[in-house]
């Protein structure tokens, strides 16, 4: 079997070449296009002398790309090839790009046209040797050695390029997430999972050629993959709405008549505070997914109101188990977690295991809170060059290879799972993951200091808005800081506030007290 | 818009940007948010504002973000252009 995840866009560009496929306000592309597009970008990277396989895997191609139909392109083109894709995040600051193109050794970058400013002197140095970016003559002028670019839109088309064969254990994916250390871990993701995924999913979801699915995701979180491949495997369309524009949502979906959601529940918080979820505003949604952090019932009675035809489903599942693995049907009444103001985790779908484990890894009863442990085709084949950390986070338990999510949990009689919160300190950020001993790791080092903790704040109704950043202190220059963190972390990790505070709270693990922390914000004493 | 209302609402911008380490010029045409100038929760204070200042029910409005993308566009929108 070839596991290519181009496979279904080939499909349907015989089948149903006129669909649509792709679209966003400037550019709408058929399934005969985007195959098209796809096979010309698979054809250039193939026949670079870079795309080499290594160690039995895919060559990587980064896509500098996200939220634009350049983006679906170089996912496309990248996985038609056979390549495993590694999403850049276009607004990362040069440092983390930098970091990434370290880590990951290219064979080939794929650059959107929302990448292109990105494309400075020192990202090029670091750049593998084959570069397809919007105004490639005018960087092949710069007579960069060994660098070859090219135009996607200028690439001959090749017909008779066939989507490689593909292995199930082959990496369709890497994603970069939040590490404690201060550096970030790439989650490799393959392809018998994503099909896994996929699959389940678009069945589970009933996705059909009919529907039109919002894209409102970035491509460096796996979101993205479900949206676009359960959309693709459909034979549907998806309407991508970039990032500066992501408030318009509602508009969006109402004037392009759109029929399915997707998004993390914090999202339609802020559509909700700007008043933008008015009862009734979204007829045509037929299904909502949310996933990404607890949706809660309040969210969800908005959501209900402003969605009357909808169904309401609620997934789970960490990057490092591909997507989500675990779904909830939310109807009325409300499913809530007991003790809780959100939905349920729900059960796991065929391919995946679920199971609450002590510290020492042994297997607790139903009812019991300890650590959710996931298991299954679906699990990634470990981080990036960290063979200590994949022992840890991926431990054989009783034969069988798990991964601990570092989730609380408990699973009820009825077989559903719950969560009940976090063992360390990973918290979410619209959706993003963050552990904030990567923020604290950053503080230090830009306000040169012992000591600094982040911690998330304010919470309005469960839901985290926002980062503050302490610094043992008796004096900073706050908007030095705040400027120094954005050039060194996404935006969603740099927190929005940062205090001195000369007499720190600590614990008595002599760690930072970072309930003090917030119990200082909360009294208003800061 | 009259020009007392209009130097409110630069003020009240011009002070959000410095408070969040944006020291840079503020034109009346400079885009806030589709230039990425300003995040979603910057706009979330920037309606509150709008609504608390100005009486405007955002409820009532299709919302869009280029209404309201810079000091021009939200005194077209709030004098109903």
């Amino acid at each position: 079997m070839n596991f290519n995840l181009s496979r279904a866009v080939y499909r349907h560009s015989i089948d149903n070449q006129g669909s649509l496929a792709v679209a966003s306000d400037s550019r709408e592309l058929t399934y005969g296009q985007f195959a098209s597009g796809a096979r010309a970008i698979s054809a250039c990277l193939r026949t670079s002398p870079s795309f080499v396989w290594r160690d039995g895997q895919p060559p990587r191609v980064g896509i500098l790309a996200s939220r634009s139909v350049e983006a679906a392109l170089g996912v496309m083109g990248a996985a038609w090839a056979g390549a495993t894709y590694v999403p850049i995040g276009p607004k990362l600051p040069e440092d983390r790009i930098l970091t990434i193109l370290s880590l990951c050794n290219l064979s080939a970058l794929i650059v959107g046209p929302e990448g292109v400013k990105q494309m400075t002197d020192k990202v090029l140095s670091a750049c593998p040797p084959l570069i397809i970016v919007p105004g490639a003559a005018q960087f092949q002028a710069k007579g960069l050695p060994g660098i070859k670019f090219h135009d996607a839109g200028q690439l001959p088309d090749a017909l008779h390029e066939e989507p490689a064969n593909v292995e199930g254990s082959s990496i369709s994916y890497i994603l970069f997430t939040s590490g404690t250390t201060g550096v970030p871990k790439g989650v490799a993701i393959s392809a018998a999972a994503v099909a896994n995924y996929v699959e389940a999913a678009t069945a589970m979801l009933e996705m059909r050629p009919s529907d039109r699915t919002i894209e409102l995701t970035e491509l460096t979180f796996d979101v993205s993959v479900s949206n676009m491949f359960c959309t693709w495997e459909a034979g549907a369309s998806l309407h991508v709405l970039p990032a500066v524009r992501v408030m318009s949502a509602v508009k969006f979906a109402r004037q392009r008549h759109l029929t399915v959601w997707s998004s993390v529940p914090s999202l339609i918080d802020r559509l909700r505070q700007i008043k933008a979820l008015t009862p009734g505003a979204l007829p045509g949604i037929r299904l909502s997914v949310f996933m990404g952090e607890p949706l809660t019932e309040s969210l969800v009675t908005a959501w209900m109101d402003a969605t009357p035809n909808s169904v309401i489903v609620n997934q789970y599942g960490p990057t490092e188990t591909t997507i989500a693995n675990t779904i909830c049907r939310i109807s009325q009444p409300i499913p809530l977690t007991p003790g809780r103001d959100y939905c349920p985790l729900g059960k796991p779908w065929a391919g995946n295991e679920l199971a609450i484990v002590n510290a020492n890894g042994a297997f607790l009863p139903t009812g019991t809170t300890g650590e959710l442990a996931l298991s299954g085709v679906q699990l990634s084949s470990g981080y990036l060059n960290q063979p200590e950390l994949n022992a840890a986070r991926f431990p054989i338990i009783d034969g069988k290879r798990w991964y601990l999510s570092g989730d609380l949990a408990m699973q009820d009689s009825s077989g559903t799972f719950h969560l009940l919160g976090r063992i360390d300190n990973q918290v979410k950020v619209m959706g993003n993951r963050v552990e904030l001993e990567e923020v604290d790791t950053h503080l230090r080092t830009v306000a040169n200091t012992g000591i600094a903790a982040a911690v998330t704040w304010p919470i309005v109704d469960g839901i985290v808005q926002g980062l503050v950043g302490f610094v043992g202190a008796k004096q900073i220059d706050q908007l030095q800081i705040i400027a120094a963190m954005k050039d060194k972390l996404p935006a969603y990790m740099v927190p929005s506030r940062v205090l001195a505070l000369e007499n720190m709270p600590f614990n008595s693990n002599g760690k930072v007290d970072r309930n003090a922390l917030r119990q200082l914000l909360q009294s208003g004493e800061i | 818009m009259d020009t007392e209302k209009k130097n409110k609402l630069r003020t009240f911008i011009k002070s959000y940007l410095q408070e969040h380490g944006d020291a840079g010029e503020l034109k009346d045409d400079d885009s806030l948010f589709i230039s990425a100038r300003l995040d979603s929760l910057a706009m979330i204070t920037l309606i509150s504002f709008l609504e608390q200042t100005f009486g405007v029910n955002f409820g009532d409005v299709d919302f869009d973000v280029e209404l309201i993308d810079s000091v021009n566009e939200i005194e077209l929108f709030l004098d109903g252009g």
